[in-house]
């Protein structure tokens, strides 16, 4: 399986590369990981989420705002680690809309537990809702991870016809942007690092997908979609307040 | 609404064909079966009434479970109608993905897209190999 670590980006850009593996996954020919980072406290919106109901969130509207291609809440994306994964649909874990969520979050659990921090699903069972909080991090679905009633980590995907993209993010630290979600240095008293976690999630996920990752860059093509993409899409004013 | 008559996309879309005035005008929604994978329905996209759709790309959005999918256009045409009362029913799916399910119906303007169809046995032998 190919892994894709990358520095530190735009909002904008990051969401171009995760549409473009999205759009070739069938030409790479297996699932692709990728873990990320954001170059300024960033505000995702869900998809489906009106641009104006930012203006509820005070503490974040300085902050530079995308809107994803993937469900859910918004984000503000500042101290976390955020992954994407692409998967074809023929794969069989694919057709269970929560089996990816599950895999990531288990594993997730799992490395949390060996550093001595008491993460665990959600197990909410409270169904969606177009009148859930603003945020992601305030809402709950059963395979969130929380940490001491907070949700730390939590996941959304876009479905294509031919392929999967699952982005999610694992809040680190409270953000100055977001000061009322705590992360886990903040729940735990841990300071973790991006590298270290990134080396013991790869390691807990190997583990689950019986696989090795191979470090990879973006083929050519991809890098050229991702252009387009960035330019025609995520960077577009009409992509970003179309709700 | 019997599902006998129906045909069914790759994708999961259910098609009536019927005739009116001289022209093919297909119904459009989303299987039963694929409501129940989708489980909880949160937001529905529908195309626009008068949108031209071609077979096979998206024409409409839905999120359910944190999950945004694409709904393909089953054939070629223009959108005449569109069930604007779905988006804030969409929990009736679950219990009338046919008759009070539709999604738009669309005045077909190329029905060549109908041979790639299926029946209901062809798209139950799918899902069940899918499973």
């Amino acid at each position: 399986m190919r892994l894709i670590v990358d520095l530190p980006a735009l909002g904008s850009w990051n969401m171009a590369v995760d549409e473009a593996m999205l759009r070739h996954a069938t030409e790479i020919g297996m699932p692709t990981l990728r873990f990320y980072q954001w170059e300024e406290p960033t505000l995702s919106l869900g998809y489906f989420q009106k641009y104006d109901d930012r203006q509820q969130h005070l503490a974040s509207l300085e902050c530079p705002c995308v809107r994803r291609a993937s469900g859910g809440g918004a984000i503000l994306h500042d101290h976390e680690l955020t992954y994407s994964f692409v998967a074809p649909v023929n794969d069989p874990r694919s057709d269970q809309y929560t089996r990816w969520f599950d895999l990531f979050h288990e594993t997730l659990v799992e490395v949390l537990a060996a550093w001595g921090i008491d993460a665990q699903l959600s197990g909410n069972l409270t169904p969606g809702s177009p009148s859930d909080p603003f945020l992601c991090f305030q809402r709950r679905h059963a395979v969130d991870v929380v940490v001491g009633g907070y949700k730390i980590c939590g996941s959304a995907q876009r479905r294509h016809q031919a392929a999967i993209l699952q982005h999610g993010s694992v809040l680190l630290k409270q953000s100055a942007a977001a000061p009322e979600l705590p992360g886990l240095e903040e729940l735990s008293g841990q300071r973790i690092t991006i590298s270290a976690l990134i080396e013991a999630w790869l390691l807990a996920l190997e583990n689950k997908f019986q696989k090795r990752w191979v470090p990879k860059t973006l083929t050519v093509v991809e890098e050229n979609s991702t252009q387009e993409i960035h330019s025609a899409k995520f960077s577009s004013p009409s992509w970003t307040h179309k709700r | 609404m019997s599902t006998d008559n129906l045909l069914f996309a790759k994708t999961h879309e259910w098609v009536k064909v019927e005739e009116s005035d001289g022209a093919k005008i297909a119904t459009v929604g989303i299987s039963a079966h694929a409501i129940e994978a989708l489980n909880d329905l949160v937001y529905l996209e529908l195309p626009e009434v008068g949108k031209e759709v071609t077979a096979g790309e998206s024409f409409g959005e839905i999120e359910s479970v944190k999950a945004v999918s694409d709904i393909y256009a089953p054939v070629t045409g223009e959108v005449i109608a569109a069930n604007t009362a779905l988006p804030d029913n969409l929990d009736s799916l679950h219990e009338d993905a046919y008759d009070n399910g539709w999604i738009a119906k669309i005045k077909i303007t190329d029905d060549s897209a109908l041979g790639d169809l299926m029946d209901l046995a062809g798209y139950e032998k799918m899902c069940a190999e899918e499973a």
